[in-house]
């Protein structure tokens, strides 16, 4: 898998090979017996913004700390800008970190915070100075050098961090879990701004999150981490349309599952035969590699992909499944819908909210559920 | 202030007189005043009253017991008395940082064990904590036994009755007193501040000075006062390990009282002894409310 | 980290030594068979049994707690209710008082003893176990105050304006809501005012006529007679009992808090 990860985006093709602002390989990382790394190659871009994506304790954080130098590996190499970080030790690293806790030392003023890691590479007090104001000015808080950090907001807090980091013009920017400390309104704000800062500082951004819409929105790549590995990297789109596993497709979106066993009917598409749901036959795209007949299969169905249909209406749907609508949440611009379907299953359908009363669907109404072939992803089971 | 119902400072409600007065407080204020407050008065009286013949105190007024604090005999004894008790406080400082650090640095469940381990001794009685020293330094004692053995010394040393020993004592007695605050300090400091410092290029020495000393700084003032307090007061230490040459304070007020019964020189010295303290408490309360200003937490 | 944690671990283990070498050092050498030897010479309860057989060591250890479980009982009495008194004055004044009251905790004890001793001879009341008493609430009662304020401070308001909201009455919203809240505090302070009234020498020193001598008096002389075995031993018990006070205040407090 680590070699396909450096050729997976067209735009790459303008780097010289080898000339990558992190390369990590084989990283491993143990605490006690408990395996938090395993076996982690990663190849990162410059100017790229990368989040690592992983519920918590998928071992995210310890390779953002292998990154920062705050933990060595166990086993495997790090090059930074084509440097060895074999025994370079966090204050000689050309990487800054933003903390989750943002770090701000209480006993310093926003200033001083700011200007902390040029007076520590012994800069000219004119161009720290200079430095902090502009970096200031780029995070929108110009003129507050002189404030303390417990009496900024929240964001205000976030954006020093962030400045604190960028004004020594690292090579790469960590970022772990940048917005998480913030609410929903603010934390959408700081995803448009923290691209857009990024887009014009050109630095590499590595960013930890569990948030995965964070990463999804954010990102030019996502890493996706479960259990200490990197399971899947890419585009958001690919990652979110072509989950490597099922694991990666429940950590990644909403999805409804059906579980069968799959038939192929030729031309790459099968059925699943499912006794959850009746005898209803349904027709799938047959997993990648096709296995002999009646393999246990999951296929996997995102709540947007779905569509709730009055009976006997002609359409072009490919699977056509009664159901019977159980609850209705009304959220705005679109609207939940809980399906039953079968004895034991219940699916989550989303469509955006039709205007009018007479398109929208009522507890207890009989329905169809409808949705193409080709936009099932089906696993082996 | 109407709009906070909650406030600690909830005024009584009405119609209960037994909580809109502060009667409760009243026995407790009395003893007080009694015991504590009047003696001290007694103290600052006597020390401007004349001696009697036989060892009284005659209330005639003078200012002869204050100058008389000002013969050199006197002047050497305080200086020596707060020589002592600085290096006590530097020692303590030194020897206890590292300790505290580390408590405070240790799983959580294992900090009350750590913990114990420094209230253990400090629960003890000061007397038979004095009383091992003597144990230990004699030159029947312990180390001496060692290094005769060892063949490193012919003849036992003297080390008992030395001011080596006095500050020995001093330290042994009073540095759970640095510890304990100073652990309180390093507990309160956030371990990303110095992941932060290191991040933003600060090596060891500088993360040390540039952030974990100014935030723990607090903690610092805070057991560096509660050793050099009772270390410059101190009367068991020097009177059990040290020698002739070793008085201090406590020992020159304990000897005024007791030994030649001038009651007014010793009021002086005792009263001396106060206010150098409470000039100090003054001192510690206007910087801690500096240092801990910046650090009110959000 | 490698490096520092070194020094660190180092640094620990020398603290360690140094707090539990002399202590140890004296109770093993407590079952010292040699009266004056610092050598090994085999093992004996010999200095124990003379202990038992001291009579004036008994009667000052009786003394000792005799004095220190009254003096703590009215502390607590006094403080608690005090603690309580503050409560209700209004703001300004608590932050006054509550720096008042650590006077007599700060300032040097020898301090405390010659004034109070000044005090008793001017009133001229014989120095006894009474004045004994008298200066250890002097010191007790701050303790116990500071201790139960604090914890008075951290309860919340709302639940005693809750008990009162059901009916209780000034009385009953203490002894049915404030005591068994702030009962843990009290029983640390009773114990925190009882080890410190056990080892209290300076204030005693002044304070104590003839015959009234508490235990720490009687180690003091015993220690300026000099060095002996039975002193080994007798600092051996009071480790062990200053060890036993601590684990009863330690286990209360855990089954407090849980």
């Amino acid at each position: 898998m680590p070699e396909s990860l450096s050729t997976d985006r067209p735009s790459s093709s303008g780097v010289s090979p080898g000339r990558f602002s992190i390369e990590a390989e084989h990283l491993v990382k143990r605490y006690g017996a408990v395996l938090a790394v395993d076996d982690v190659s990663l190849r990162i871009r410059p100017g790229e913004f990368f989040s690592l994506l992983g519920p918590s304790g998928a071992g995210k954080t310890s390779v953002l700390r292998m990154l920062a130098g705050f933990e060595s590996p166990d086993a495997g190499s790090l090059r930074i800008e084509d440097q060895s970080m074999a025994d370079v030790p966090a204050h000689r690293r050309p990487v800054n970190l933003v903390f989750q806790s943002y770090a701000l030392f209480p006993h310093l003023r926003v200033g001083e915070n700011i200007a902390f890691g040029l007076e520590m590479k012994r800069l000219p007090r004119r161009e720290v100075l200079q430095r902090v104001g502009d970096i200031l000015a780029m995070v929108k808080l110009s003129g507050i050098e002189r404030r303390w950090p417990h009496e900024l907001s929240g964001g205000e807090q976030q954006r020093v961090a962030l400045a604190r980091a960028l004004v020594n013009r690292p090579a790469v920017l960590l970022l772990d879990e940048p917005l998480s400390a913030l609410d929903q309104q603010l934390r959408q704000e700081m995803q448009v701004e923290l691209k857009s800062i990024q887009e014009q500082v050109g630095i590499t951004f590595v960013c930890v999150t569990h948030h995965q819409q964070e990463a999804l929105a954010m990102s030019d790549r996502v890493g996706v981490m479960r259990q200490g590995r990197l399971v899947q990297v890419g585009a958001p789109r690919d990652v979110y349309e072509q989950p490597a596993n099922l694991s990666v497709a429940r950590f990644i979106g909403e999805s409804n599952e059906l579980q069968g066993r799959f038939r192929a009917i030729g031309g790459g598409y099968g059925t699943l035969d499912s006794s959850r749901i009746g005898s209803a036959a349904i027709k799938v795209r047959g997993p990648s590699e096709s296995g002999p007949h009646d393999d246990p299969i999951v296929l996997l169905l995102r709540p947007e992909h779905l569509r709730i249909l009055r009976e006997n209406l002609p359409d072009s749907y490919d699977n056509r499944l009664p159901g019977r609508i159980e609850k209705v949440l009304y959220g705005g611009h679109e609207t939940h819908y809980m399906v039953r379907v079968g004895e034991e299953a219940c699916w989550k359908v989303v469509t955006s909210t039709p205007r009018g009363d007479d398109k929208s669907f009522a507890p207890g109404e009989q329905i169809l559920v409808g949705w193409h072939a080709d936009d099932g992803i089906v696993f082996p089971e | 202030m109407k709009n906070h119902p909650s406030a600690s400072s909830q005024p009584a409600r009405p119609g209960s007189p037994l909580d809109s007065s502060g009667w409760l407080l009243a026995p407790a204020a009395l003893w007080g005043g009694c015991f504590f407050l009047v003696p001290l008065l007694i103290v600052l009286l006597v020390s401007f009253a004349t001696r009697g013949v036989h060892g009284g105190v005659v209330w005639q007024f003078t200012l002869a017991n204050y100058g008389e604090l000002l013969h050199p005999i006197y002047i050497v004894i305080f200086v020596q008395s707060l020589a002592y008790a600085a290096v006590t406080t530097c020692l303590c400082l030194v020897i206890g940082f590292p300790f505290a650090y580390f408590i405070a640095r240790a799983p959580r469940h294992l900090q009350s064990i750590w913990l114990l381990v420094i209230l253990v001794p400090f629960w003890t009685n000061f007397l038979v904590r004095t009383y091992a020293w003597m144990f230990l330094l004699r030159a029947e004692g312990l180390f001496n036994g060692w290094l005769l053995h060892w063949g490193l010394i012919d003849e036992p040393i003297q080390m008992l009755y030395q001011p080596v020993a006095v500050l020995i004592g001093l330290v042994y007695g009073y540095l759970p007193f640095m510890v304990l605050p100073l652990y309180v300090a390093c507990e309160r400091l956030d371990p990303t501040l110095i992941d932060a410092a290191r991040d933003l290029y600060a090596g060891r020495m500088a993360t040390f000075r540039r952030v974990i000393w100014p935030l723990v700084k607090p903690g610092v003032v805070a057991g560096s006062l509660l050793v050099f307090i009772p270390a410059v007061g101190a009367f068991i230490t020097p009177d059990l390990l040290g020698g002739a040459r070793t008085m201090m304070i406590g020992n020159l007020i304990q000897h005024e009282y007791l030994v030649v019964r001038d009651w007014p020189l010793g009021s002086a010295l005792s009263f001396i002894l106060m206010a150098l303290v409470i000039l100090l408490l003054r001192g510690y309360f206007r910087v801690d409310r500096r240092l801990s200003l910046p650090q009110v937490s959000q | 980290m490698t490096r520092g944690g070194f020094w660190l671990k180092l640094a620990t283990a020398g603290n360690v030594l140094f707090l539990y070498l002399p202590i140890a050092v004296l109770i093993v050498f407590s079952f010292n068979a040699s009266r004056l030897s610092a050598t090994w010479q085999g093992l004996t309860l010999e200095w124990y049994r003379l202990l038992l057989t001291d009579q004036a060591l008994l009667e000052a250890t009786f003394n000792s707690l005799l004095v220190a479980g009254v003096s703590t009982v009215m502390s607590l009495i006094l403080g608690v209710m005090g603690a309580l008194g503050i409560e209700r004055l209004a703001a300004r004044y608590q932050t006054t008082v509550d720096g008042v009251i650590l006077l007599p905790l700060i300032i040097p004890e020898i301090m405390m003893g010659v004034a109070l001793m000044l005090l008793f001879v001017t009133i001229k009341l014989p120095l006894s176990l009474l004045t004994v008493v008298i200066g250890h609430v002097v010191f007790n009662l701050p303790l116990v105050m500071v201790i139960v304020r604090a914890r008075l401070r951290k309860l919340d308001p709302q639940l005693s304006e809750a008990a009162r909201d059901l009916g209780a009455g000034t009385w009953q919203v203490f002894r049915r809501v404030t005591e068994p809240m702030i009962r843990p505090a009290v029983i640390g302070a009773g114990l925190m005012a009882l080890t410190v009234s056990l080892d209290d020498f300076m204030v005693t020193f002044f304070l104590a006529g003839p015959g009234a001598a508490t235990l720490p008096l009687k180690v003091y002389s015993m220690i300026k007679a000099g060095i002996s075995p039975e002193i080994n031993a007798l600092s051996a018990v009071m480790v062990l009992a200053s060890m036993g006070l601590i684990t009863v205040s330690l286990l209360i407090q855990r089954r407090s808090s849980s």
